[in-house]
């Protein structure tokens, strides 16, 4: 009895720790009116505060994956679990951004983040507010600037600010950088890292690009050509913060790297 | 610095040369030929003519009344079209409903060249006020209408998504992010709707009418006045000029943002 109770309660505490559930979740798309397998049997936990990247090939569904648990998109079977609480639905626990920034250009970078505030606040604290995230993301100096006066760089962190200021539990970032120059890259990745650390947020990001995962996440889903599979995922144990050039950094890339070039491999063995 | 400057100022000048140069040749040649009898005064008066023809009208207190009528019927059947062109616009554009419940009406009476329904609305409505203000009334209301409806139907899902992210509720996502996406192109349907109005209220006017710059036109053709009638049609090009000019310096102000 009170072996079982223990049980119970050790059960308790692990559901409380979890963020984000994935149930063996499916998704069909019709193209060309055949159906098609996008995704299939994704099993995911996240823990409150972790850090997760998913990477995989171009039109393996890593957008689709995290349209569904942003609530964009449904499944076709299985189940997604924010909180414990199945995701009918945007939610306000959890906020996206996308690889394009998608400001609105009529705005100034101000507006375009006082945007994301959800509940109904009085203008003092809205600039208050506004004014904190502007710093977080570093963009002192441009409150004033419409969208087309910024480089991509700082429109994509517009973006991330908007997401964030709303304190949602959880972040999903679609291939934020993936329109940016190597050098704002690894300059916006350092800044994510920042607030991750700071805000405590339970993070999602989507990349092809395996350094960026390495460099950022607890733990790298590699997922595997249409239909989009878990292939493997790879906990990443070194500690913060990572050195590029370092040994364990290039081991931990070799290692997910070496996922892909098997299947390019095997590719050219069916192909023969 | 100074050099500058004064290179500007010259770029500015040469500019402006060249906007002036062929109206300033045309009323040259006009000049020139009709005080050289190339062309006779009954089919095209000298300037001073016209504007001697001007001067009478102003007068006899017909030139600002000409104006005066044909601007306030603009200005009536304007607003009205305009109104009621740009709300249905939006309702269709927004509700696949509307969209649907509206398509064949459209597709059917659109079409329908404006002109042409004159008779019918002077049938109607008479030859006084009414009839011509009908006619700038529909007109306005398809330019409008047709603008505000592709507009709203063009907007980019992607910033609809976004707002849906963000916790936006309809109500919202119309007012923040439809409405200002469309917005350009509604103003473009408002532009072409005055100038068009133009067209129409001159024409009404020319059919049945008692004042008016239109009418105005009309009688002195049958009273052989073309002096008369090239007030009238200069009156109509400098105010489409006008309404040009005031429409790019507010496009101007208005999308700096883009
Ligand atoms: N709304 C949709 N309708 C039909 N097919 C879609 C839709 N969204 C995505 N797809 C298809 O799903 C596949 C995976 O897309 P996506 O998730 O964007 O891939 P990734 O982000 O990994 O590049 C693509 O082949 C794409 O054509
Ligand atoms: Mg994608």
């Amino acid at each position: 009895m009170i072996l079982l109770l223990f049980g119970m309660e050790t059960e308790v505490k692990q559901v409380e720790e979890i963020e984000l559930q994935i149930k063996n979740v499916c998704k069909n798309f019709m193209i060309d009116k055949k159906k098609r397998e996008i995704i299939k049997n994704i099993d995911i936990n996240v823990k409150k505060g972790e850090f997760v990247s998913i990477v995989g090939s171009s039109g393996c569904g890593k957008s689709t994956l995290l349209r569904i648990i942003a609530g964009l998109e449904t499944v076709s079977s299985g189940q997604v679990l924010l909180e414990g609480t199945e995701v009918a639905g945007t939610s306000p626990r959890c906020k996206m951004a996308f690889q394009e920034a998608r400001l609105l250009p009529w705005w100034s970078v101000e507006k375009n983040i006082s945007f994301g505030i959800g509940r109904k606040v009085d203008e003092e604290e809205k600039d208050k507010l506004v004014a904190q995230y502007i710093n977080l993301v570093g963009l002192n100096g441009f409150e004033k600037a419409l969208p087309r006066q910024l480089s991509g760089g700082m429109q994509q962190r517009v973006s991330i600010a908007r997401a964030l200021i709303s304190d949602p539990k959880l972040l999903l970032l679609d291939e934020p950088f993936g329109a940016l120059d190597a050098l704002t890259k690894i300059n916006m990745q350092k800044e994510v890292l920042k607030i991750w650390e700071s805000e405590k947020k339970t993070m999602i990001l989507v990349t092809h690009d395996i350094e960026e995962a390495v460099y950022l996440s607890d733990r790298v889903i590699v997922l595997s050509e249409r239909p989009g599979e878990i292939k493997n995922i790879i906990n990443i144990d070194i500690g913060r913060p990572r050195k590029r050039g370092s040994h364990d950094f290039s081991y931990f890339t070799n290692l997910i790297y070496k996922e892909f070039f098997t299947e390019v491999e095997r590719e050219v063995e069916y192909s023969i | 610095m100074m050099e500058e400057h004064q290179i500007d100022i010259k770029r500015e000048m040469i500019h402006f040369l060249e906007i002036i140069a062929i109206p300033l040749i045309i009323c040259i040649l006009w000049q020139v030929s009709t005080t050289k009898g190339w062309i006779k005064a009954s089919v095209l008066p000298a300037p001073a003519g016209v504007w001697d023809s001007a001067v009478s009208l102003n007068e006899k207190g017909l030139f600002w009344l000409d104006i005066g009528s044909s601007l306030s019927r603009i200005l009536k059947g304007f607003l009205l079209g305009g109104t009621i062109g740009i709300i249905a616009g939006s309702l269709i554009g927004i509700f696949p409903f509307f969209d649907r419940i509206t398509k064949v009406f459209v597709a059917v009476f659109r079409p329908i060249p404006i002109i042409s329904l004159i008779p019918i609305f002077i049938l109607w409505l008479g030859i006084g006020e009414e009839s011509k203000i009908a006619v700038i009334t529909i007109g306005t209301f398809w330019a409008t209408l047709i603008n505000t409806m592709d507009g709203i139907k063009s907007i980019d899902r992607k910033l609809v998504e976004m707002a849906q992210i963000l916790g936006k509720n309809k109500w919202e996502t119309i007012r923040y992010i439809i409405f200002p996406y469309a917005f350009p192109a509604i103003y473009t349907g408002i532009r072409i709707a005055i100038t068009a109005s133009i067209g129409y209220v001159i024409t009404a006017e020319m059919i049945a009418a008692s004042a008016g710059v239109g009418y105005r036109i009309m009688y002195a053709r049958n009273m052989a006045q073309p002096g008369i009638m090239f007030v009238g049609i200069i009156e109509i090009g400098l105010f489409g000029l006008l309404v040009d000019l005031l429409v790019l310096k507010l496009q101007e102000k208005l999308f700096s943002y883009r």
